[in-house]
């Protein structure tokens, strides 16, 4: 009786090290079906993405983030095709939700990148202009030294 | 003991399935990049992870699909907080850039302001200078042997510019006519001697003084017109509580004689403005000297010799502020106006 505990529990190890189970997986059983609600969700969603996509695509600035842009397409044909494996649809929804994350960012970054780069050519422009002013302040200063030493000699 | 092995067994088959996604984790999620994108972007970071864990799971049941499209979606995710990250860092510097360009914008802006200010001080001073050159030209005539071009002209000017004021104190044609007159037959015959413009000049100047005198007092307004008159004639002049003081530190030549040029600006003032007393201090290096008491005497001297000579009084004072030589005359009756 004893023996056939440990064969059990030795059997049980062996399948999930295989196939993964238990504690560690969560889709492998009860997903398998699709209800029409859930299909019509899904689609609703993936629609949801695309309109998301079209927008970002549509940014006079979207050439800078056209491989993440190109990814989350793909994804979204993935979503979008014939539904056999729900979790297939999950994750490619998925996908591009983080590829059109990723663009969104790209495009932050490079509008922020932008206004550092001009801020940089004004603090640069601003810093000559200052020190030219404190050059012509600081002559005019001495000429004035100077004409009021000459005054006080009159 | 052979639970013992068969657990250890188990555990180290799913250890071993895990190890290779556990490294990729490793390198992914413990770099710099990732750190960076924890701490500035800790959303989309956690997305990662939690995508990552998924892809864990599925390689542990042996879905390969599933496992990809998820680490996929985690390197998707990590790459997004990094790129958030630098966003905020960029910002951040954006923000530091941004904030200096506006500390070197305010001192720009005091720098300007600061150089209006001296510009227009030395504008002053320079008009001072030009005057006071103009003026020692003009009062200086008569000790020159020849009239330049430029100075008839600028005498011309001068006494023209007189007249109108005279006419504008009150003035009558009769009175005027005569000086227009004269001044025309300069302008035109240009005659090589000083004298008769010089003569003129002096003429339009006591015809102004004249006209101030028929008001019992000065009129408001005068002290600004003495200063502005005393600094083109060549003066440092300043209101004060006593009246209107005017300073030079030409009354004597450097070599200690009194400047004929100088009296004569002094007088030509003291035709225009003819109103009440002027008390005049001589800045001396010492009461006993002797020598500037006699220098002052010459001055007392050549002071007095005008229509009102009682108007000056003339004293010596002994004073750091101003040096030896130099003179200041206070205007009182020209005080508050």
């Amino acid at each position: 009786m004893r023996a056939a505990r440990l064969v059990l529990i030795g059997l049980v190890c062996v399948f999930c090290t295989a196939f993964g189970c238990g504690a560690f997986g969560s889709g492998a059983f009860g997903s398998g079906s699709v209800g029409l609600a859930d299909d019509a969700t899904s689609r609703a969603q993936t629609a949801q993405l695309q309109d998301k996509l079209s927008r970002l695509e549509a940014r006079d600035d979207a050439r800078y983030a056209k491989g993440a842009l190109q990814q989350a397409r793909l994804a979204l044909q993935t979503a979008s095709g014939p539904i056999e494996d729900a979790n297939a649809v999950v994750r490619a929804q998925q996908i591009a939700r983080a590829a059109m994350a990723l663009a969104d960012r790209q495009l932050e970054r490079r509008k922020v990148q932008a206004e550092l780069f001009a801020t940089q050519r004004r603090l640069t422009a601003m810093r000559e202009r200052a020190n030219a002013q404190r050059r012509a302040l600081e002559a005019l200063m001495r000429d004035r030294a100077s004409l009021a030493r000459e005054g006080e000699q009159r | 003991m052979l639970r013992v092995l068969l657990v250890i067994q188990c555990v180290a088959g799913l250890g071993c399935a895990a190890q290779q996604a556990t490294r990729a984790a490793d390198s992914l999620f413990m770099s710099p990049a990732a750190e960076l994108a924890r701490e500035h972007a800790p959303d989309l970071y956690e997305q990662a992870q939690r995508a990552w864990a998924e892809a864990d799971e599925a390689e542990r049941r042996k879905d390969d699909p599933a496992a990809d499209d998820r680490r996929t979606e985690a390197r998707l995710w990590l790459a997004a907080a990094a790129t958030e990250a630098e966003r905020v860092q960029l910002d951040t510097r954006r923000a530091e850039l941004q904030r200096e360009e506006e500390r070197w914008g305010k001192q720009l802006a005091r720098d300007q302001q600061a150089s209006a200010v001296v510009a227009r001080d030395i504008s002053r001073y320079e008009a001072r200078a030009v005057a006071l050159h103009e003026a020692e030209r003009l009062s200086a005539l008569s000790e020159r042997p020849t009239l330049s071009d430029a100075t008839l002209d600028a005498l011309v000017t001068r006494v023209r510019l007189n007249l109108a004021l005279a006419e504008a104190l009150g003035a009558n044609d009769e009175q005027l006519r005569p000086l227009r007159e004269r001044v025309n037959i300069i302008a035109t015959k240009r005659p090589p001697s000083a004298k008769a413009a010089e003569a003129l000049l002096l003429r339009s100047e006591a015809l102004i003084g004249e006209m101030r005198a028929q008001w019992p007092e000065p009129r408001p307004g005068a002290s600004t017109e003495l200063i502005e008159t005393a600094l083109v004639t060549g003066f440092a002049a300043d209101r004060i509580g006593t009246g209107v003081v005017i300073r030079s530190e030409r009354f004597f030549t450097s070599g200690g004689q009194v400047s004929s040029a100088t009296v004569k600006r002094f007088h030509g003032l003291l035709a225009a403005f003819p109103h009440g007393p002027v008390a005049c201090q001589v800045a001396v290096p010492e009461l006993r000297s002797r020598v500037w008491a006699r220098r002052v005497a010459l001055l007392v001297e050549r002071l007095r010799d005008m229509n009102d000579p009682g108007r000056v009084s003339t004293g010596m004072v002994v004073t750091q502020s101003l040096s030896a030589g130099a003179v200041q005359c206070t205007f009182a009756a020209y005080r508050g106006l």
